[in-house]
């Protein structure tokens, strides 16, 4: 694990040093996702709780479009994340050729690529909601949340990577040495 | 020893339906402590058939057999495995973590086996003693002249101290001085016990290795030289 973790670091320090726009975008880009997704969720329960009480047409829209709002705005996040994902991966293309060419299995190319992302999004996440809980200076119950909301929202944003379109440049450069040439 | 007997490869090329036939029944056997060159133009094939030899691509039709091991029974792993312990590649290009100390680009593919970092250090400062560069352990890979730059990939290829040593190129980018240096390197290396093949289209550095076989259109068209 520690070695999985020197090569992730030795990964993420050259996409920093080369790739400044792309890396920034994609840190920013995960802090504004988790921002937008925790506010629009956490109304959710109080417009639940207004509809259980009042029963109406009305109450039930409001709930049905917040929750609307809030898939449309995951979704839109999810695109967001799976194209910064296909960046940062294209990026390592070169260098996941270097590691199969020298040794690495499939596997632990792919290993390498999850744990590099993760790290990204954790920390993203992470940063988000500690700034969160400074600006808003939120009990220690709330922290709590926000550390299980972190732990979730980087799971879910690292769902893109299961879909195809995202793992196709990891396989590719794997696969295709002649990119090397 | 590698032994391949009617290698077939067929590319399609990206965006079309057309197929490049890029091995068309190749039959090559290389013994151990043997320097082999294979030459042709650009386009021959001679690129494929390392990659196909060195585990990195696969192959459409044919037998090879690496060391008596049949290579198409390999699963992704076992091929990982026999490439990181077995085999060494020198490219061209390189291939080096330019952001990165000499150090740290020798030890790589010692990364991906179980060892110490102690005797991680003794491996890459003996690799590095090897190619004469033991002093240049921590200078940046950016920094270095082309020359400096393959003795670390050199030293790279060497750290598992593999059986195999495939060179695409070494010397394609490099003066004739510093070519001369590498090459008398890889003749060192290859006294010392290291098979190595050499993919060149320069027939001075074919003409360094004791034997030559020669590509042309996905075929071999030279009979194998007899051993100098």
């Amino acid at each position: 694990m520690k070695k999985y973790l020197l090569l992730t670091w030795m990964r993420l320090r050259k996409n920093f040093v080369e790739h400044k726009l792309i890396m920034t975008f994609y840190c920013a880009g995960t802090i504004i996702c988790n921002r937008i997704f925790v506010e629009v969720f956490s109304s959710v329960p109080d417009l639940y709780e207004q509809y259980l009480e009042q029963r109406t047409s009305w109450a039930a829209e409001l709930l049905l479009l917040k929750l609307l709002e809030a898939t449309l705005i995951y979704a839109i996040c999810f695109c967001g994340c799976a194209y910064l994902y296909k960046c940062v991966f294209d990026l390592n293309r070169e260098q996941n050729v270097i590691l199969s060419m020298l040794g690495a299995s499939k596997r632990k190319v792919i290993t390498i690529c999850l744990l590099e992302t993760s790290i990204l999004t954790i920390s993203g996440n992470l940063l988000a909601d500690l700034s969160a809980v400074f600006f808003y200076r939120l009990d220690i119950l709330a922290y709590i949340v926000i550390l299980v909301s972190v732990v979730l929202l980087s799971a879910l944003t690292t769902l893109p990577f299961f879909i195809p379109y995202i793992r196709k440049p990891i396989l590719d450069s794997y696969r295709n040495f002649r990119d090397l040439e | 020893m590698i032994e391949i007997r009617d290698l077939k490869k067929t590319y399609t090329i990206k965006g079309s339906k057309e197929k490049v036939n890029a091995l068309r029944g190749i039959d090559i056997t290389v013994n151990d402590r043997e320097m082999v060159a294979i030459q042709g133009r650009s386009g021959a094939g001679k690129s494929t058939l390392l990659n196909i030899i060195g585990l990195i691509e696969s192959y459409d039709d044919g037998e090879y057999m690496l060391n008596g091991i049949d290579v198409s029974t390999l699963s992704d792993g076992k091929a990982a495995k026999l490439r990181n312990q077995r085999i060494g590649f020198v490219l061209q290009d390189y291939s080096l973590l330019e952001k990165y100390n000499v150090k740290t680009n020798v030890m790589l593919p010692l990364l991906f086996d179980k060892l110490s970092s102690r005797e991680i250090d003794e491996k890459v400062n003996r690799a590095l003693e090897a190619v004469n560069i033991d002093d240049l352990s921590h200078r940046k890979v950016a920094h270095l002249s082309g020359g400096q730059k393959q003795r670390v990939a050199i030293a790279r290829a060497i750290v598992n101290d593999p059986s195999f040593i495939l060179a695409d190129e070494p010397t394609g980018a490099l003066d004739t001085k510093t070519s001369g240096e590498i090459m008398e390197l890889f003749r060192s290396l290859n006294d010392e016990g290291k098979t190595i093949i050499i993919i060149t289209h320069d027939p001075i550095v074919a003409d360094q290795c004791k034997r030559k076989i020669e590509i042309s259109d996905g075929r071999i068209v030279s009979p194998e030289q007899v051993e100098k």
